[in-house]
Parts: C-alpha cells; structure tokens; sequence
C-alpha cells in the first residue's frame, strides 16, 4: 500500500509542477489557448459573478438569425480592486470580441480582446 | 499612466520611500510594497521555520496589535492577500488588463517556497482521493464542491479574504470568495459547548476561547460535503523580496466524513494574521493533520459582494483529460491576439 501512496503523489506532483501558480482556475479545462475566433455583434448584458465575470454579445449570421455568444473573464472583486469595473463594458454597443473557444463548442469564449466602434480596446491578457 | 493593485495610491518613488520609512500607514498600500521583507534568497529552497520568521518580520506584523475592551487582541478587520493583476489605462481610452504580468516579467530564481503539508489518508480513502486526482484537468475539476457553489468549509474557507468583527461573546467572521458565494460564521466565545442536538452542516458549529493571545476555535458538526482544499490556491504575503505575491495550494482534493473535528488558531500580529488549523476526521486520516499556516494582511477596503451560481462556475463546460490533453494540462497562457495593439 506504500508502494500505491508513492505512486500516488508521483503521478500528481507531475501534474502540479506545470501548474502555474495563479488563483484562478484551470481555464484550459475548458476552453483551446491554442486557437482564436472573433465575433461581431450587440454587447447586451455583463453579470458581475464568482468565479468569473461574463459578457453577452448578439450576433448576427449570414441568415439574419440572432446568435448569443458568451464570453468568460475574471475574477469580479480582484477586476474591480485591480481598477477594471463593469461599466467598462458599454452595453448597447457593437463590439468585436477576440476569444478562446469552449472546448466543447458551445457559443463560449474565454475573451482575450473587445474592440468598440469607436476604436477604443480592452485588452485581457492572461 | 500606470496604475496598479491600489486605486488610491498615486504610484511615485517618494511615496513609496515614505512607505519604507514606515512614515505611512498600511492605507492604499500596494501589495507588491507592503508585503516584502528585506530577506531574499533568490533560487533557495526556503524552510518553513524560516517562512515563519519572514512573516513576522513583514512590516505590516510588526505594527502594534490593536486592543478590545476586554483586553483581548481586537482581529476585527477586512484581511486580504491581493493577486497579481494590473490593469493600465491609456490617454486614448484603451485598458489593459494584465493577470500575473509582474510574475511574467521577473528575471532570474526567487526564493522556493516549502510544498503545503497533506493529510495522511487510510489506504481506502486515499485511492477515492487520487481517483479525484486522476480525473482533473490540472488544476481543476469539476468534482470539486466549489462548482457546486456550495461553501468552502472549515478550514478552506478561512484560507480567503474575510472580515472579522469582534464583539465580546460573539466574533463574526465575514468570508469573500474569489470562486463561491460571500458566507459567514459566528464563533461563541461565551463559554457555551456545541449543541448536543446538532446536525452537521457546511460551515459547522464553532466556540472559541482565549489562550493568550489567540483566538482558539474549535470547530464541529461539518457535514461531508467539502473539501478541506482544493484548486484554488491561497494568496499568501510575499515573504521576501520577490516581486508577487505566493500562491498555496494543497494537492489533494482533500475529502473527509462527518467526524471532521478542527481546531483553529487565530493570532494577530500587529496588521497580519497567522491562521492555524489542525483537523481530525478519525474515520479517514492516520493521524491528525497540521494544515500549512496562512498569513493574512488587513487592508483598508470594502468588503466585496460576491455571489456564484453553477451556471457561473460553468461546470457543464469543465472537459476531463486524455491521454493527448496530457502535454497541455495547466497551460494557462491566454494572451490576446497579435494583432491587438494595432
């Protein structure tokens, strides 16, 4: 049984040493870091939740139906003490929104980029 | 402009060599300042005696510790150990948002911390514990009850940002989560047992007593519902002189029955914190396990509403590993686009 318990905390050290050493989650659980969409559309809603922040855009396909995508952020206390509020997302506006697509190919995005029409960004970098 | 962690600190030399001076109170503090001792050791695997020392010799723990009416040390206030996170905003209005960027940033060896200590499991409790283990993707799973949103536990919970409020009879403790929803505890100092009619529930029944200094708490009646830790670290001071805060995670998804029994240690060093806590669960441990000490910073802030939902945890949308997630398990590098400065 030694033997099993070694082999135990083995197999998870592995895992743990290339686990880098921020508080939030493991977000590759869920979404590819290796590939990037891009979507355009109404920014509709935010919800200010723990674990983590979520914003709502409304796009339009070539058919004209109307689409909800779902983008994850972080942390709301740490964003708000970082300086970062929920009123930096402008609801009602068109916004293009750089993301890491879900995993399972739900209509779900860890953002990394929102573009306003105006030409102002907010750039997430994680 | 520049702005870090603390909104109402105006980032200059000058004030932060007035903060060295100690000219200035811990108000709007930056972490990155307010949490080094001079002591740093760069590519050194550090003791635990040694850890424990660096704490106490933080500037924050070497202010006086306020006290209550009654004599006791005063731990009422807001304790909180900020990650790593800057967000710049630029004349033209664009914001960046940096997770972790002084960590990125840092040239060369710091100071290792020792791992967190573990529970010793029987044998047929460990193997549901790595059956756990098996199944996470990195740092996460699913599993684990935070998903649920349900509450963290003792001692999970008072590993997070809380406020405590002190009254004589009665301490309150406050808990704002970084992943579940905002709690709460009362702790009866009054003299009175646990209930003999108790029912086990997330949080438990807590009754504290003065030895000394510190606040001792002894804890019962904690369904099985939780974990003892989990995935989500816990952000401790930075010790020495590195430039971020240190991050510590116990390994296991630490389960455990309904005879968990803990006993907690609360003791306030001038503005820190020392939280320490030995659980027992006769049903599933060898031996009873001395959790790793967490150290705690009073911040002058507002508590935060927190609030979690399962749909906010996004658990559906949690994958387990395979075999060909292997090379990437924990690989959290999420850097925008290329093009996103153009």
């Amino acid at each position: 049984m030694r033997k099993f318990r070694a082999s135990g905390l083995v197999l998870f050290g592995l895992l743990v040493a290339v686990v880098p050493l921020f508080a939030h989650h493991g977000i590759t659980s869920e979404f590819d870091p290796t590939k990037d969409i891009t979507v355009t559309g109404v920014l509709t809603r935010v919800e200010w939740t723990n674990p983590h922040i979520y914003w709502y855009v409304e796009v339009k396909d070539e058919s004209g139906n109307v689409q909800t995508w779902r983008f994850q952020g972080g942390p709301p206390s740490m964003l708000h003490r970082a300086g970062f509020y929920k009123s930096d997302f402008k609801i009602g506006e068109v916004v293009t929104v750089s993301a890491k697509p879900a995993k399972d190919g739900a209509k779900l995005g860890f953002g990394t980029l929102i573009k306003y029409a105006d030409g102002h960004k907010i750039v997430m970098d994680h | 402009m520049y702005l870090r962690s603390s909104k109402c600190l105006n980032t200059s030399a000058h004030f932060l060599v007035m903060l060295w001076l100690g000219a200035i109170s811990l108000f709007c503090v930056p972490a990155a300042a307010q949490n080094r001792a001079p002591a740093a050791k760069p590519g050194r695997v550090v003791t635990s005696e040694e850890l424990q020392k660096a704490y106490l010799d933080l500037p924050a723990a070497k202010l006086p510790t306020p006290r209550a009416s009654d004599g006791h040390p005063d731990l009422s206030g807001f304790y909180f150990n900020p990650l790593d996170i800057t967000v710049t905003r630029s004349a033209d209005g664009n914001i960046y948002y940096g997770f972790g960027e002084t960590r990125a940033a840092t040239k060369g060896p710091v100071p290792q911390y020792p791992e967190p200590t573990e529970p010793s499991y029987k044998p047929e409790y460990f193997a549901k514990v790595k059956a756990i283990v098996d199944n996470q993707y990195g740092p996460t799973t699913p599993d684990d009850p935070n998903f649920d949103c349900k509450p963290s536990g003792v001692p999970r919970a008072s590993t997070g940002p809380l406020q405590i409020v002190q009254t004589p009879k009665l301490i309150v403790i406050l808990y704002e989560s970084n992943f579940i929803s905002q709690n709460f505890r009362l702790i009866y100092t009054d003299g009175r047992p646990h209930p003999k009619d108790m029912e086990t529930t997330y949080m438990g029944d807590s009754v504290g007593h003065w030895e000394g200094d510190t606040l001792v708490v002894d804890v019962a009646g904690l369904n099985d519902e939780t974990w003892l830790g989990g995935a989500q670290g816990h952000t401790e001071p930075a010790a020495f002189a590195e430039p971020f805060n240190h991050q510590i995670t116990e390994r296991f998804a630490l389960i455990h029955s309904e005879q968990e029994h803990v006993i907690e240690r609360y003791t306030r060093n001038g503005n820190m914190l020392v939280y320490e806590a030995t659980v027992d669960d006769p049903v599933m441990f060898t031996k009873p396990w001395v959790l790793t000490p967490r150290h705690l910073l009073i911040r002058n802030e507002r508590f935060l509403e927190t609030f979690c939902t399962p749909s906010s945890t996004d658990k559906i949308h949690i994958q387990r590993p395979t075999e060909s997630d292997r090379p990437h398990l924990g690989d959290e590098i999420f850097h925008p686009p290329a093009d996103a400065a153009k």
